[in-house]
């Protein structure tokens, strides 16, 4: 690797840990589905808000199909809401909901 | 949206925008969701509805106004009971004398209470002052029942209060110490006072010793016992005694204790009058009586009968033979020896 190229490597890795700190940093939650509607990144305050010790441990339960065993969704009467009405199962199809 | 933790059952409301990222192509790539916790928010808000249910609900007007009469907020109530209090103002019964109202609360008055009449029903007003908004909420209750039982049983106690004042019977009534707690005016014609020389004052302060005594004795026992007492008592006056039968009479509470005593007095003067001159004439009798007795004793003595009618008697000399009432003596009986 040519000494630019390990520069902007450094540099790259730099940037991805300053966002990371800061995602992680933040009070709202975000979390990031693929286009195949996998979990592939969450933050702290998404993970505590569903209930989970870490960001990681709820990325491991949704790999494993247990994302929705600790917590339920409910809609405004407190039925319970449908998850492919979810705003980001719903982004998914290329909308921008808001809930 | 909500969410629930199964692990704990708290409710959690979050709003959740998710943005979709898309290729070169249009196609999505990735979903990037970003929730915000409104958990504390709707709490609030839920605790402010909660809050704002109670003057919604109330039954009766609440009634938010400023200095200047005009009105800021009604509820549900008092929008049903007052309909033109929004449009008219300080102009409104509701408001009534506001400008002096309003004053006192710029003079610094926290609180205040007044009753005010509307459309033939009464209202009565609890007023507060509240800070930083310098506006005077007013809390109303319907009175017109109270109102008007109080009218009526004013009504009544006047008509009672005649009925007392003119009672040509003396009525009085006493507190436990033997204080005078009310007299009506033939009680105080009776002693030849005012009411006022005799109200608040006690048995001794009216009456001669032995007689207040007497007096404060029944009270005392009528006090303790709780049990209707009469007795006869005797009113020294300069044009003469007066004598009256008067019944002790306890007031009871709601609990049976004795909490005064009402005194109701009917004069006997011209009865006890008579009695005594019955009284005089029964010594009188006894004594011709007895004089009678000592002339018969004496020979030669007719007999002379009266009759009950009247006119003059006739006489008998000790043999039967009518005689004259030679004697001129006064004929006395119906029939004895002169």
């Amino acid at each position: 690797m040519s000494l630019s190229g390990k520069w902007t490597e450094n540099k790259l890795q730099e940037t991805k840990d300053q966002l990371e700190a800061i995602l992680q940093g933040v009070a709202d939650g975000i979390n990031v589905l693929d286009a195949t509607g996998r979990l592939i990144y969450v933050n702290e305050a998404a993970a505590r808000a569903a209930g989970y010790p870490s960001a990681q441990a709820m990325l491991q339960a949704h790999d494993t199909g247990q994302l929705f065993e600790r917590f339920d969704i409910l809609d405004e009467s407190g039925q319970p809401f449908p998850i492919a009405q979810l705003p980001n199962r719903l982004a998914l199809q290329g909308r921008r909901p808001r809930l | 949206m909500c969410y629930r933790l199964r692990s704990t059952g708290e409710e959690k409301w979050s709003v959740v925008q998710a943005t979709p990222i898309l290729d070169e192509d249009g196609q999505v790539q990735f979903v990037v969701s970003i929730s915000h916790d409104i958990t504390d928010r709707r709490r609030a808000e839920e605790t402010m509805a909660r809050l704002a249910s109670f003057p919604e609900l109330n039954p009766n007007p609440i009634v938010e106004v400023d200095l200047a009469g005009q009105v800021h907020y009604l509820n549900a109530a008092a929008q049903q009971l007052l309909p033109g209090l929004q449009a008219a103002g300080p102009l409104h019964p509701w408001l009534a004398d506001w400008a002096s109202i309003a004053d006192r609360f710029r003079q610094g008055t926290q609180s205040a209470s007044r009753e005010v009449p509307i459309g033939g029903l009464w209202y009565q007003q609890n007023l507060y002052y509240t800070e930083p908004s310098r506006r005077i909420r007013i809390y109303g209750l319907d009175i017109t029942e109270r109102r008007q039982a109080e009218e009526a049983l004013q009504e009544s106690e006047e008509k009672h209060r005649i009925l007392l004042e003119e009672s040509s019977d003396p009525i009085f009534t006493f507190y436990p110490d033997g204080q005078y707690r009310y007299v009506n005016k033939a009680f105080a014609d009776g002693v030849g006072k005012t009411r006022e020389e005799i109200i608040g004052k006690k048995i001794w302060d009216v009456f001669p010793k032995d007689e207040a005594d007497k007096r404060y004795a029944a009270v005392k026992w009528v006090f303790e016992n709780g049990i209707t007492k009469v007795i006869e008592v005797r009113v020294p006056r300069p044009d003469g005694d007066r004598y009256y039968i008067t019944t002790v009479k306890p007031i009871l509470n709601d609990q049976g204790k004795v909490v005064s005593v009402i005194c109701i007095s009917k004069e006997i003067t011209e009865r006890k009058q008579a009695e005594e001159a019955l009284a005089q004439h029964d010594r009188a009798m006894a004594a011709l009586y007895e004089t009678s007795l000592e002339i018969n004793s004496q020979p030669n003595v007719p007999t002379c009968c009266m009759p009950l009618s009247g006119g003059r008697s006739s006489c008998w000399d000790a043999d039967g033979r009518a005689v004259s009432n030679a004697a001129g003596r006064s004929d006395v009986g119906t029939c004895g020896q002169l």
